[in-house]
């Protein structure tokens, strides 16, 4: 790791939004975090990049953005994981607009799910500008354990947490930031997860939801991330008794595997899109562990019928939705107003379901066996349909 | 050590048991207590047969006597890598077990694991990581995965894994190390295990573990306990 500094003169800013962030700690990519300086005429900027010897051209780029922005009484602070010249002067730039910005909304109508960072699939569902976040990056709060590796930090560590509103109800919400380390969980990142979790129990909200996107156990500082995911999930366990609904979306990139795999199971309830994948261990491993004849996880179409959206669907462990945020957003206020229950007859339930799977499916080995056992019609027909046609199916 | 030779130790004759699919359930009693027990025996990877047996056990001793001690015994090698584990939903077997335990503590129930052989991935957050207090003999293996595979998955030099493990219990295997992360309460000797227990069962039960005041007074973890605390104030 190498930090770098510099104060260049700078006319004082007009900006309007301090402590928010541009990008994402990601191969080729950087964060960069605004705050304020104290000196009006000067802007501040500090460099922390795993990629040392590059000081003149990080220089010449910071140069030319002072140039074109007057960003006096700014300091920026950069994580920077290999970021190419043009992707910093990019983020330099959006951070610098975002932060001009009045506005306190954004339209996410259009908006895919998938594509949405953590904050912003917040945002997207909850009532509009009533997402305040808790423990924000401008706090800092980063892992201790990854400059040891000679890993960079990102200030929030990938777990984005808040108060927010959804049709008027108050509610407690964390998404994952599946772009930092897979969205896996180390100490801090899961320590989030489950203060969140104990200050909705506090506070009685309405519902604690999770916005699953992750790998599961963050291995460089893996037994810390093990303990800090059974720590969510007693949290969880408490929720429930206390009959707050915790309802999860799984509808991002790295579905909900390994630990994060489990807590998605652990929830009232979860969401899923025809993207969505989840499991404990995921097909990587598996190949890995048992060889490629076991599984083959190059073979798309068959993680998807092993692990995907659809299949937890038709096996009752998830609610199918479309990618359309409005419809996720009506899901989640659908579970809000119909709360499940925790007690001795929703385990006897759950383990009569368990049990009759494990009979039924003794010969089943790929899901369309499984589908056809489920009692659909064409099960090799199911991962072509449409959202529309294959939710008529699921009635 | 061997299951048989464990209980043999702890309970002498007052001990009634079974086998089946690796799966060790049963009834025991030790100084006028009675106990529940059950486990994982032989190091095997927990799979949705195994998980549902504990499940239905622990389920069908509440009702019996919501009031009961369990007692966990874990020797295991992770969760069941195979396709046809998670076709059928594993993940929905372990929170399923995950859910019946936690429903028995808040129940009445006082349950408590000891890793007895080895406590790996997955399987170790489905079963013994749900108890109130977590113990381990001393030759207990503890890990999320070994350092050979973290280093084929992470890319970082076995080398430098190693070295760094020397230093830090945050990632290396080793019950010691879970020891100071604030999870395993304490590496107990076979003879003072049961003695322990019955100390335990004097005090009130706790609804929701100390691990990260623990994890703090013991160096393991310096941040966890300081966040929550912080969020929960927020």
């Amino acid at each position: 790791m190498e930090k770098l500094q510099y104060n260049l003169s700078s006319k004082k800013n007009k900006l309007s939004k301090f402590g928010i962030t541009a990008g994402v700690v990601n191969s080729g990519n950087l964060e960069i975090l605004l705050e304020k300086h104290d000196k009006p005429d000067e802007f501040f900027i500090e460099i922390n990049t795993t990629v040392p010897g590059f000081a003149a051209v990080w220089q010449a780029v910071i140069s030319d953005f002072v140039a074109k922005y007057a960003v006096g009484a700014c300091k920026f602070t950069i994580n920077d994981c290999g970021a190419t010249p043009a992707v910093v002067s990019l983020r330099l730039r959006q951070l610098y607009e975002a932060a001009a910005s009045d506005s306190k909304t954004n339209d996410y109508t259009n908006s895919r799910y998938l594509e949405l960072n953590a904050r912003e699939r917040i945002n997207a569902l909850v009532d509009d500008a009533t997402f305040t976040e808790i423990m924000p990056a401008s706090n800092k709060v980063v892992s201790p354990h990854l400059g040891q590796l000679d890993l960079p930090v990102e200030f929030d560590d990938g777990a984005i947490i808040g108060k927010a509103k959804i049709a008027g109800k108050p509610i407690y919400i964390a998404s994952q930031n599946y772009a930092f380390m897979g969205g896996a969980v180390g100490e801090v990142n899961g320590a989030k997860l489950s203060g969140i979790c104990l200050k909705a129990l506090k506070d009685k909200v309405s519902a604690m939801i999770f916005l699953l996107d992750s790998g599961g156990v963050r291995l460089h500082e893996a037994n810390a991330g093990e303990i800090a995911i059974s720590e969510l999930i007693a949290t969880i366990m408490q929720l429930k008794l206390a009959s707050i609904p915790v309802i999860g979306v799984v509808a991002g990139r790295n579905g909900a595997f390994g630990g994060i795999g489990i807590v998605s199971q652990c929830l009232d309830a979860i969401i899923v899109t025809e993207n969505a994948r989840t499991s404990v261990s995921g097909p990587e491993v598996i190949e890995t562990v048992m060889g490629v004849a076991e599984y083959d996880s190059s073979d798309r179409a068959l993680v998807w019928r092993t692990c995907g959206g659809r299949h937890r669907s038709i096996m009752g462990d998830a609610l199918y939705c479309s990618k359309q945020i409005g419809d996720i957003r009506q899901k989640l206020l659908e579970l809000l107003n119909n709360p499940t229950s925790f007690d001795e007859k929703s385990l006897l339930d759950e383990y009569q379901l368990l049990e009759q799977r494990l009979t039924d499916n003794q010969n089943s080995h790929d899901g369309t066996d499984v589908w056809a056992i489920a009692g659909l019609n064409n099960p090799q027909q199911i991962p072509d349909l449409s959202d529309s046609d294959f939710m008529e199916l699921l009635k | 050590m061997k299951y048989q030779d464990l209980l043999q130790q702890l309970f002498g004759t007052k001990i009634n048991y079974s086998v089946d699919d690796n799966v060790l359930l049963g009834e025991a009693a030790f100084d006028n207590q009675q106990f529940s027990i059950c486990g994982i025996v032989d190091a095997t990877q927990l799979d949705n047969v195994m998980s549902l047996k504990l499940a239905k056990f622990i389920l069908d001793k509440v009702k019996l006597n919501p009031k009961l001690n369990l007692l966990i015994f874990i020797d295991t090698g992770g969760q069941k890598t195979s396709r046809q584990a998670e076709l059928l939903g594993l993940n929905r077997y372990f929170a399923h077990l995950i859910k019946v335990i936690h429903y028995a503590r808040a129940k009445g129930a006082r349950v408590f694991s000891l890793v007895y052989g080895s406590a790996l991935g997955g399987a170790f957050i489905a079963a013994g990581l749900n108890a109130e207090k977590v113990y381990a003999l001393a030759e207990a293996q503890i890990a999320v995965m070994w350092l050979e595979a973290m280093s084929r998955v992470t890319k970082i030099p076995l080398a430098k894994l190693e070295e760094l493990s020397k230093h830090s219990a945050i990632f290396a295997p080793g019950a010691e190390n879970f020891v100071k992360l604030g999870v395993v309460d304490k590496i107990i000797d076979p003879a003072a295990f049961l003695p322990q227990i019955i100390k335990d069962i004097e005090d009130t039960a706790p609804s929701i573990n100390h691990w990260r005041e623990l994890a703090t007074i013991r160096g393991g973890r310096t941040l966890a306990d300081k966040i929550v605390n912080q969020i929960i104030d927020a």
